[in-house]
């Protein structure tokens, strides 16, 4: 269909079948002589009402302070991401919310924490060094001093040359990155172009698929044979410690220092591929990544022929005593229609070299405080509104799709092994590029465009469904109105993404309208936009990709794509606290708007798993 | 394939020469100095284009192809930064830099390469280890750096995290008898704002235009007093620093300005107690010139203090939150650092260009070598010290004869007030008597230096404090130039209120409107070696550079390394440097000069 042809047929549908919903939402809810229970009357000045209890009480940042300063990273497995799990169950209890507890999912693997680090460049010269060790790298048996090498080979032959060299050596392996000057600002907020963009964006089930990525040339493939040759002689050398540099940041940032590489041929398929927190993962080589700045100071001194010696403590501790992992769900139950739902939730996961704060304790605390406004107001929805929040998000939104698998079916569970078998996302892509060589596919396309509109669908659905991947829902999946998400960081709502479900649009700008002008302390915050665009790399894939609502909200940047986001900068410091009272607002009144109107809101045409997914 | 290349070249030259014969005759003739002086410089919007085509054996253009197209300028800050590293005064690895420098500028063909003493510094200082890490509830890597000449802690130091956020000798009260042995949190953390400006930045029309505007410095009012509010900060700062010291703690950390990471850090502080005279209590407090001198972190004799460490923002404000928070935080420290006592005294490195006939006059040029210790110094200042050796390599690569003595200095000391140049100004070309103690700038400036805002700050007044003493040397002397802005290319120069030169700058900038440096301003710039020469009369000249990442980024941090060097920068800044220098050696006359202070006119 062409572009013309999708516009009209979506005036058709404007006119013809115009959404019973919005017009109702707002008004008395009609006598619904068949509910057990009698209908929850809309409250007509609830949104003020949120308004002033999400502005003038607003409890966002306490949350937010606990879960980055007092609780830290919550790495997925881990004993702290436990602790994440128990406050936020026990947090949310105090505030009233019911049946709040922990719901297993998994096996997901190891538990990894940090005990010691140190780095530092001890010959011809001392001084520490900025450097994180990768997640799920072992430790060292002991403080490690010893000879910095680089292996510079380009072909086996040359490789060879090295044998014998490397044992118990500490080896630089990665790539001098010239770093430029920051001559753009680091924080940004949308702007009209970029909001216009957005508004102006269509369908994205009627958008091209992206081009396949080429294959790779002969050339590739043998430098990325080489490459893992490299890593393999590393391994039979006894190699004592890989030095990384920091995929990208520069400066005092490290940013993409994530999950340790796991020693297999490029070419494996991603449902093989080993990852390092399974308990069966082979035995690794301890990696730590160091700053660019560091990096390169390094790199530049070996080539001066300077002899340069480090000095490294790394310890570690595995947690092997429960392989599950857990989501935190809560609940306001709802009143005349309590079986229905609606959802909203954030990761409450993040990457260990700083606290995750606005990736994504941002927008943990954000629905957190969502919830407690409602309750706080005593509000009654006539749906039950439930607060999930997600684990295992960072190695492949693995907690939501276990979770939207069991309650609502079929998504094809992934296990953690084949979490990036098909990059939904920039998480799984993350995944992906284990190898830490380039960034997650979400900033490079950030990067290139610093503009949202264009980040392109990650997951777009078939434009024609098959039988054969119709699937079979279980009973919750009718029951279930909406999911909401955030987590683009730290920024205001501006605004909401249609994921290509246009029945939404005249619901969602009319929720909108109380926000169109919002003043919060010094700033006065516009959030009018809804794009037919798709969103990407969180949590509401997993619900779009089984065909219910997965809905993400447009938020401004800051400084979430270009210094914190899993960087060792993500710490409370980055959060503006009027941009997360406004957001927890928005969120609060969607919240309360989907829980009230007398019918589920309206789902795309479901077009099938996708079969990548 | 060098003799092909150079033939290739030779054709080239001789069809540019061929092709633009009228349009040479205009270049300004730089051998012949006076016969272009009248030569109106060129409106600014006419580009390189509509230049007239360069004629290839005029001097100034030979600078440019050489230092252009064959540039060592990287290869020179790659040595000092990468390889030699932090180059703190009177530490080994600044001795190191003193060494190599001469030996490559004789390498490259000057004359009299040497280290010339200045005189006693006081201890070197080097890090040995250095590791800072939370160890409990969390365990985490800290992002800190120790203060320069801080001690070191006995082995591994691990102890609680106490979180002063006394604003008042009173709030210290609460304090009392529960520092002893801890790790002690020096003042409030602080918001970092999201950075919606930009940290690196060029130098825009505006503010060129305001500097163009610039009146005569000599007639700005003198630089106001320190208000009161500073003088009470100033007296809390060493009530405090005096507490902690008496208290028994075991280190001291003081939060980064900045954010990102960046920690800002300088010299140690020594506790010691204020001069008991009222007046000179007030002196110390304002930093005013002539104040008693206190003890500094360097000097031998300095009282005995406990380490001292300076953290990044982000984790110095984590800290402090999980303290508020009720936590109970364990940090460890080693700092290992070692005194070297063996000599102390500095150097700084000065190599010639002998001149032909006027050769007992001299024209010099310089940069500071010392540094900070944080980073490695690469934009404060290993880039000017680069950028001066390779003026002086360009020259000596083209085989200039210059009339006049071409004299490169590196200084050092020049973090702790500008010794190193001070001294030489004094040992070679004379000095004010004044009745008081000698003046002593500041050694830690708390603001990025006046240079490098569009408005400069007002100057102290050039009233003359006392009698000028010259030496003979004072009379062969024509000008210094200068480079400590960082790693941004050069837009212009700082008159220093000498009306006389802007007709002779003007013409020697017009070859380089088409790289972006025409601005001359009337104003001062300070904090830097040109204002030794410049405080006795002496031409001493700071170029307009811009500001790229300096006073957000790299001042006296621990980001101040060959990342953040500007490599385009750097040549052009080398080539007009070298420009000056080979003007002023081929004047006729010495440059002139305003009116001298302390001297009768």
């Amino acid at each position: 269909m062409t572009r013309r042809g999708a516009a009209a047929a979506l005036l058709l549908f404007a006119l013809l079948a115009p959404s019973p919903w919005p017009a109702r939402a707002q008004q008395p809810a009609p006598a619904q002589a068949a509910q057990a229970q009698p209908a929850a009357q809309p409250t007509p000045d609830a949104v003020d009402r949120i308004k002033d209890e999400g502005l003038k009480r607003s409890e966002v940042m306490s949350t937010l302070e606990h879960l980055t300063e007092v609780i830290g990273p919550r790495l997925t497995g881990s004993p702290a991401l436990r602790r994440a799990n128990e406050w936020t169950r026990d947090r949310l209890t105090k505030w009233g919310l019911e049946n709040a507890h922990l719901e297993a999912w998994g096996p997901f693997g190891r538990g990894w924490t940090l005990r010691r680090f140190s780095a530092e460049a001890v010959e011809p010269l001392a001084f520490p060094l900025l450097a994180y060790p990768r997640a799920w790298s072992p430790g060292l048996d002991a403080p490690l001093t010893a000879d910095l090498v680089v292996v510079e080979a380009k072909s086996e032959e040359e490789l060879q040359k090295y044998r014998g060299q490397l044992r118990g050596k500490i080896v630089l392996a990665g790539a001098v990155r010239e770093l430029r000057p920051r001559f753009e600002p680091p924080a940004t907020r949308l702007n009209e172009k970029q909001l216009l963009e957005l508004a102006d964006a269509p369908d994205p089930a009627f958008l091209p698929r992206r081009p396949p990525r080429p294959p790779r040339t002969p050339e590739q493939i043998a430098a990325a044979r080489f490459e893992d040759r490299r890593t393999q002689f590393y391994y039979e050398e006894g190699v004592a410690l890989l030095v990384g540099s920091s995929p990208a940041g520069d400066g005092g940032m490290l940013q993409f220092v994530q999950s340790a590489s796991v020693p297999q041929p490029f070419d494996t398929p991603f449902d093989k591929r080993k990852a390092p927190w399974e308990k069966d993962a082979p035995k690794l080589i301890p990696q730590i990544a160091v700053s660019n700045d560091h990096y390169n100071r390094l790199a530049r001194m070996l080539r001066q022929g300077e002899r340069v010696r480090l000095s490294v403590n790394l310890q570690v501790e595995f947690d092997d005593a429960d392989p599950m992992s857990y989501n935190t769900v809560a609940e306001i139950p709802g009143t005349d229609l309590k079986d229905e739902v609606v959802m909203l939730g954030a990761h409450l996961d993040s990457w260990h070299t700083a606290t995750g704060a606005t990736d994504n304790a941002a927008g943990v605390a954000v629905m957190m405080e969502a919830v407690r406004i409602l309750k706080a107001l005593n509000l009654r929805p006539r749906r039950t509104v439930r607060i999930a929040l997600w684990s295992g998000e960072e190695q492949g939104l693995l907690g939501s799709r276990f979770y939207v698998r069991e309650h609502f079916g079929p998504l094809p569970a992934p296990t953690p092994a084949a979490a990036g078998a098909t990059p939904p996302d920039a998480a799984a892509a993350a995944v992906a590029e284990r190898a830490d060589k380039t960034p997650p596919k979400r900033d490079a396309q950030r990067a290139a465009s610093r503009t949202p509109a264009v980040r392109p669908a990650p997951a777009q659905p078939a434009p024609t469904p098959t039988p054969a991947n119709r699937p079979r829902f279980k009973p919750e999946h009718e029951r279930l109105s909406v999911y909401y998400n955030v987590d683009s960081g730290a920024g205001a709502v501006r605004g909401v993404y249609l994921q290509g479900n246009e029945a939404l649009r005249p619901i969602f700008r009319r929720w909108l309208l109380p926000f169109a002008s919002l003043k919060v302390g010094q700033n006065t915050y516009t959030a009018t936009t809804v794009t037919a665009a798709n969103s990407g790399g969180s949590d509401f894939l997993s619900f779009d990709a089984a065909g219910l609502n997965g809905i993400d909200f447009l938020q401004d940047d800051l400084e979430y794509p270009t210094r914190t986001w899993h960087s060792n900068q993500d710490t409370f410091d980055r959060a503006v606290p009027e941009d997360l009272m406004q957001a927890a607002t928005v969120v609060a009144a969607f919240v309360y708007n989907s829980a009230m109107t007398d019918e589920r809101l309206p789902r795309k045409p479901f077009r099938g798993v996708d079969s990548r997914q | 394939m060098i003799p092909r290349r150079r033939k290739a070249a030779a054709l080239l030259s001789a069809l540019l020469l061929f092709a633009n014969l009228p349009a040479a005759a205009q270049t300004p003739a730089a051998q012949q100095p006076a016969a272009a002086q009248d030569a109106p410089p060129p409106q600014q919007q006419q580009g390189a284009r509509t230049q007239p085509t360069p004629d290839p054996n005029d001097p100034v253009q030979r600078i440019r192809d050489e230092g252009l197209n064959r540039s060592q300028v990287m290869q020179t800050l790659n040595q000092l930064t990468n390889v030699i590293g932090p180059r703190l005064t009177g530490s080994p690895g600044m001795r190191r830099a003193n060494e190599w420098t001469r030996d490559q500028l004789t390498r490259w063909g000057l004359a009299n390469a040497k280290l010339e003493a200045w005189g006693a510094f006081g201890r070197g200082w080097s890090l040995r280890r250095f590791s800072a890490e939370a160890v409990e509830p969390q365990a985490f890597p800290l992002n800190a750096y120790p203060k320069a000449w801080s001690p070191s802690t006995a082995g591994p130091l691990t102890a609680e995290v106490v979180y002063v956020d006394a604003k008042d000798e009173q709030g210290l009260q609460k304090f009392k008898g529960q520092l002893r042995g801890k790790i002690v949190l020096n003042g409030a953390l602080r918001d970092p704002a999201a950075h919606f400006e930009p940290e690196g930045t060029r130098r825009t029309e505006k503010e060129l235009l305001d500097l163009a505007n610039q009146p005569d410095p000599a007639a700005a009012p003198p630089r106001p007093r320190a208000p009161a509010d500073a003088r009470a900060a100033a007296r809390f700062a060493a009530a405090k620093w005096n507490f902690f010291q008496d208290e028994g703690a075991a280190l001291v950390v003081d939060p980064s300005r900045g954010d990102g990471g960046n920690i800002f850090v300088q010299s140690a502080t020594v506790p010691q107690p204020l001069p008991a005279d009222q007046q000179a209590q007030q002196a110390v407090l304002d930093r005013a010139e002539g104040a008693p001198r206190q003890a500094r972190a360097w000097d031998k004799t300095a009282p005995k203090f406990a380490p001292q460490v300076v953290m990044s923002i982000e984790h110095y404000n984590r800290l402090a939150r999980m303290l508020e928070a009720g936590q109970r935080v364990r940090a460890t420290f080693q700092i290992e650092a070692q005194y070297d006592d063996a000599d102390p005294t500095a150097y700084n490195t000065v190599a010639e260009i002998p001149g032909t006939d006027l050769k007992d006059e001299v024209v010099m040029l310089g940069g500071h070598l010392d540094s900070w210790h944080g980073g490695t110094g690469a934009t404060d200042n290993a880039a000017g010290v680069a950028v001066a050796m390779e003026a002086v390599r360009i020259l000596k690569a083209l085989n200039i004869q210059p009339r006049r003595t071409i004299r490169v200095a590196l200084w050092s000391g020049e973090e702790q007030g500008l010794l190193g140049s001070r001294a030489y100004v004094e040992q070679h070309f004379g000095k004010l008597e004044t009745p008081q103690p000698t003046p002593r700038p500041t050694p830690e400036p708390a603001a990025p230096p006046a240079a490098d805002k569009a408005q400069p700050a007002p100057q102290p007044s050039p009233a003359p404090r006392g009698r000028l003493l010259t030496k003979p040397e004072y009379e062969k002397f024509s000008a210094y130039y200068n480079l400590d802005n960082g790693t941004g290319r050069i837009r212009g120069v700082y008159m220093q209120g000498n009306e006389a030169v802007r007709a002779l700058f003007r013409r020697w900038l017009t070859p380089f409107s088409d790289l972006g440096a025409q601005t001359l301003t009337l104003a001062n710039t300070g904090s830097t070696d040109h204002v030794p020469f410049d405080s006795i009369g002496l031409p001493g000249f700071q170029f307009i550079q811009d500001s790229v990442e300096y006073n957000t980024r790299t001042h006296h941090s621990t980001q101040d390394t060959y990342e953040r060097i500007q490599a385009d920068d750097m040549k052009q800044a080398a080539v007009i440097m070298a420009a000056f220098v080979y003007q002023t050696a081929m004047l006729d006359e010495r440059l002139p000069r305003k009116p001298a202070p302390g001297r009768a006119q």
